[in-house]
């Protein structure tokens, strides 16, 4: 009998094409099965049995202790062990076994006779995975041990895909990171405009939907974004690369107004997302000549504006549709003065929504209390509302949380343009 | 989520109470499959007892838009309360889908 038959349970595998199947199949019957029993005549049986339903690959042991050593130098796949054997018998070799967390997983067949239940359950106690009957049926023997080594093999590739996966969303974080302003970046445009930003950027899951940006426009400009994708992992992760891609082709302010672009913007972004993803964002630029803040709100959380002196502030108008819901939007330029002193905060929903959103962890009264120095502390203003956050946010984000402070110093630091 | 359709004379009525959020994709597609298929012209989606919505929900509303409108049938939203009422105001969701009191 070549075929193994497999109970029911796991017959109708999903998506197993009959390659995977053959490869599925040698790769089982090439498992190392370590046969532990006292008699040479059992251990003689069932090498017959083995080797007939095509499993090869058999090392034998006669006790206890050269059972242990087998598996220690040999590395099994599967483990056949009779219970009543002399010196060391199989309930123990069981035990030591599972105390080793290293054969945790390694699948033991038990041979006994034992009938009752009682006995049964001292047996899956004392830690074996399944049990075949003495004497030893051949059919039954092949067909336990088909399914223990099917299942130790797909356990296995599993275990692989998934370090694998996991390789794979590090090096994608890496480049969405990179997406991002770098230290360098923000050291560069703080010597150009005198400008000091701090972000926090943290995504739920390994890849997020957010992104924000910070860039030279010329020697009087400085544009910003934060932008943030529906929902959030791997899919809205593409959609910030997009982005990217999309606004990297360039023409900010090529025609003077900034919300020629966004409409523009807000197009191209229709024609590539899905019905029912869309982007919310805020936009604009600080100009260090005319001290004002120029910017264009696509639903993106209120802008909270700090004055000179950090102690009072507002919250800044965000209307405008989100990017990318319909075909055509239109938008509005907002200007705000930004003298020397001022900072700017942006941010995502993470900050301020939570799951049953009617006692929120974080609310705008609290974000303006925390920015105007309302926080006992001497940390900036920036680092005392993400402490307090955390403190306060009851478990695990489930939502991407970015955070952008734009500070410009008072007029009394030299070098500003 | 919970919903409940009732089919009046000219209009279909959907009621949602409790989250929508992306897990209630499912019951929305169904629930919407069954609006769609009752014959009628007219849509109606009442949040009055819903209690939040996230990203994914309004994401939700937005396609139910647009399947409604490829089978000619009027959509509009009916009396979101509270917070429901401050993100769909915010997304101006009421731009795309009208929103009746």
């Amino acid at each position: 009998m070549n075929h193994i038959n497999v109970p029911e349970a796991l017959a109708g595998e999903p998506n197993v094409s009959d390659d995977e199947s053959t490869r599925l199949d040698r790769a089982i019957k090439a498992s190392k099965i370590l046969v532990v029993d006292d008699q040479m005549v059992v251990r003689k049986l069932i090498e017959f049995y083995l080797t007939a339903g095509g499993y090869n690959n058999l090392i034998f042991a006669e006790d206890g202790d050269d059972a242990l050593d087998a598996i220690e130098t040999e590395s099994p796949d599967l483990v056949v062990l009779d219970l009543q054997m002399p010196r060391m018998g199989g309930f123990e070799v069981c035990e030591k076994l599972r105390m080793n967390p290293a054969y945790r997983l390694l699948p033991i067949l038990v041979q006994t006779a034992a009938d009752s239940a009682e006995d049964r359950a001292r047996i899956f106690e004392a830690g074996a995975t399944d049990m075949v009957g003495k004497p030893i049926n051949d059919a039954e023997l092949r067909a336990r041990v088909g399914i223990h080594l099917q299942n130790r093999h797909m356990l296995n590739q599993l275990s692989v895909y998934r370090e694998s996966m996991e390789r794979e969303l590090d090096i994608a974080r890496e480049m969405q990171h990179g997406i991002m302003p770098r230290q360098k970046h923000l050291d560069k445009l703080k010597q150009m405009y005198g400008i000091d930003i701090r972000a926090h950027f943290q995504t739920c899951d390994a890849l997020g939907g957010d992104m924000w940006n910070a860039w030279p426009i010329d020697t009087r400009r400085m544009g910003f974004t934060i932008v943030d994708f529906t929902g959030h992992g791997v899919v809205a992760s593409l959609n910030t690369f997009r982005f990217q891609s999309l606004v990297m082709s360039g023409g900010y302010l090529e025609d003077g107004d900034q919300t020629v672009y966004i409409e523009r913007i807000n197009r191209r972004l229709h024609s590539m997302l899905s019905v029912g993803q869309f982007a919310t964002a805020i936009g604009g630029y600080i100009d260090f000549h005319d001290n004002v803040i120029r910017y264009v709100g696509a639903a993106g959380p209120k802008p909270f504006l700090v004055d000179p002196g950090g102690r009072t502030g507002k919250f800044l108008a965000s209307d405008g549709r989100p990017l990318g819901m319909t075909r055509e939007a239109s938008y509005d330029q907002h200007e705000v003065a930004f003298p020397p002193g001022s900072s700017l905060f942006l941010y995502s929903d993470a900050l301020t929504e939570t799951p049953d959103m009617v006692n929120p962890v974080y609310d705008d009264d609290r974000i303006a209390m925390a920015l105007t120095g309302g926080l006992s502390t001497d940390a900036h203003p920036f680092d005392a509302l993400l402490t307090d956050f955390i403190d306060r946010a009851p478990g695990p984000l489930d939502d991407d949380l970015t955070m952008v402070m734009l500070s410009r110093p008072d007029g009394t630091v030299e070098g500003n343009p | 989520m919970s919903s409940a359709v009732n089919v009046h004379n000219d209009h279909v009525e959907i009621k949602l109470s409790g989250e929508l959020t992306f897990s209630s994709y499912k019951e929305f597609q169904e629930v919407m499959k069954s609006a769609t298929e009752s014959g009628k012209k007219a849509c109606v989606i009442d949040l009055a007892e819903l209690q939040s919505i996230d990203s994914a929900g309004i994401g939700m509303l937005l396609f139910a838009n647009d399947e409604t409108k490829q089978t000619e049938i009027d959509l509009s939203l009916r009396g979101p309360q509270g917070p429901v009422k401050t993100v769909l105001e915010h997304t101006k969701i009421d731009e795309v889908i009208p929103i009746v009191a």
